[in-house]
């Protein structure tokens, strides 16, 4: 009997009807979210030797912006804004790493990092965006 | 809109060479996040730094008014790998060259053009590859 209980107890708690889906809202189509977060974030990363931090408060400026730009890439993640679970995904993981990579760069306040960081961050791009071309139609 | 096409009216007009005409206005995801593709726009000035990086290079120039005053103006340019095929090198902008520059105005009413093509002193003119609509420089779909 008391098996039995347990049984049903733990049927009851992996059971799918347990799970339930993430309350995400999609609001902003893609090319929104490039244009607002993903391309201004980058570029300061990528440009970085145009507008070089110049003190401490700069920098977290800039680790903010590494920080949104990896961000951006979970944001590709979210149902209805992911194409296929396996390469757009893989793509979208690439622009997280690029900036977490960036991010830990920005706080050793080391610009030679940063810049060194400029061809993951622009192939995470071309990889995608060769792969799936934008369009300001797109959701 | 009508602002700034006035203020690139009046830019032209204090005697900086820039040429602003109404074309059809085509999507470009990339492109138009930053430029206007109904304000194309022809400037002239003298080459203070070029910087090859990815995935854009930049030309920055200094361009004079009719009345001497200077404006610095910043030229984004394609891919540095991009532009070498099209016959740019790392020697070919001098600093000091004076060259004329063919592109579309920024958004944001910065001094800033997206490159379509470079005409050096001699008359030859390189094509810079961008993410310009009306030459095909990336791939992505125009809608």
């Amino acid at each position: 009997m008391t098996r039995t209980i347990a049984l049903i107890l733990l049927v009851s708690l992996v059971s799918p009807g347990t799970v339930q889906s993430p309350p995400f809202q999609p609001v902003a189509t893609i090319s929104q979210i490039m244009s607002a977060i993903t391309l201004p974030y980058s570029d300061a990363l990528v440009y970085i030797q145009r507008n070089p931090p110049k003190n401490d408060r700069d920098w977290e400026t800039l680790e903010m912006q590494a920080l949104m730009l990896a961000e951006s890439g979970n944001l590709l993640m979210i149902k209805d804004r992911a194409k296929n679970q396996e390469q757009w995904m893989k793509d979208a993981r690439a622009l997280v790493d690029a900036g977490m990579a960036a991010a830990k760069a920005t706080r050793t306040k080391d610009m030679q990092a940063v810049m060194a960081l400029n061809e993951q961050i622009v192939n995470s791009c071309v990889a995608c965006h060769t792969k799936y071309p934008s369009g300001r139609n797109e959701k | 809109m009508t602002n700034r096409f006035f203020s690139a009216v009046a830019t032209a007009a204090c005697g900086v060479l820039l040429f602003v005409a109404t074309v059809p206005a085509r999507a470009h995801h990339s492109f138009a996040a930053e430029y206007d593709a109904d304000m194309p726009a022809k400037i002239q000035g003298i080459v203070k730094k070029v910087e090859w990086i990815n995935p854009h290079s930049w030309i920055t120039i200094e361009a004079k008014t009719a009345n001497g005053a200077v404006e610095i103006w910043e030229i984004e340019a394609g891919a540095p790998n991009a532009m070498f095929r099209r016959g740019f090198n790392k020697d070919s902008l001098p600093i000091g060259t004076e060259i004329i520059v063919s592109g579309y105005l920024a958004k944001n009413g910065l001094h800033r053009i997206n490159g379509r093509d470079l005409t050096f002193p001699d008359g030859k003119k390189l094509f810079m590859p961008t993410s310009n609509p009306f030459q095909g420089g990336e791939s992505e779909k125009k809608d």
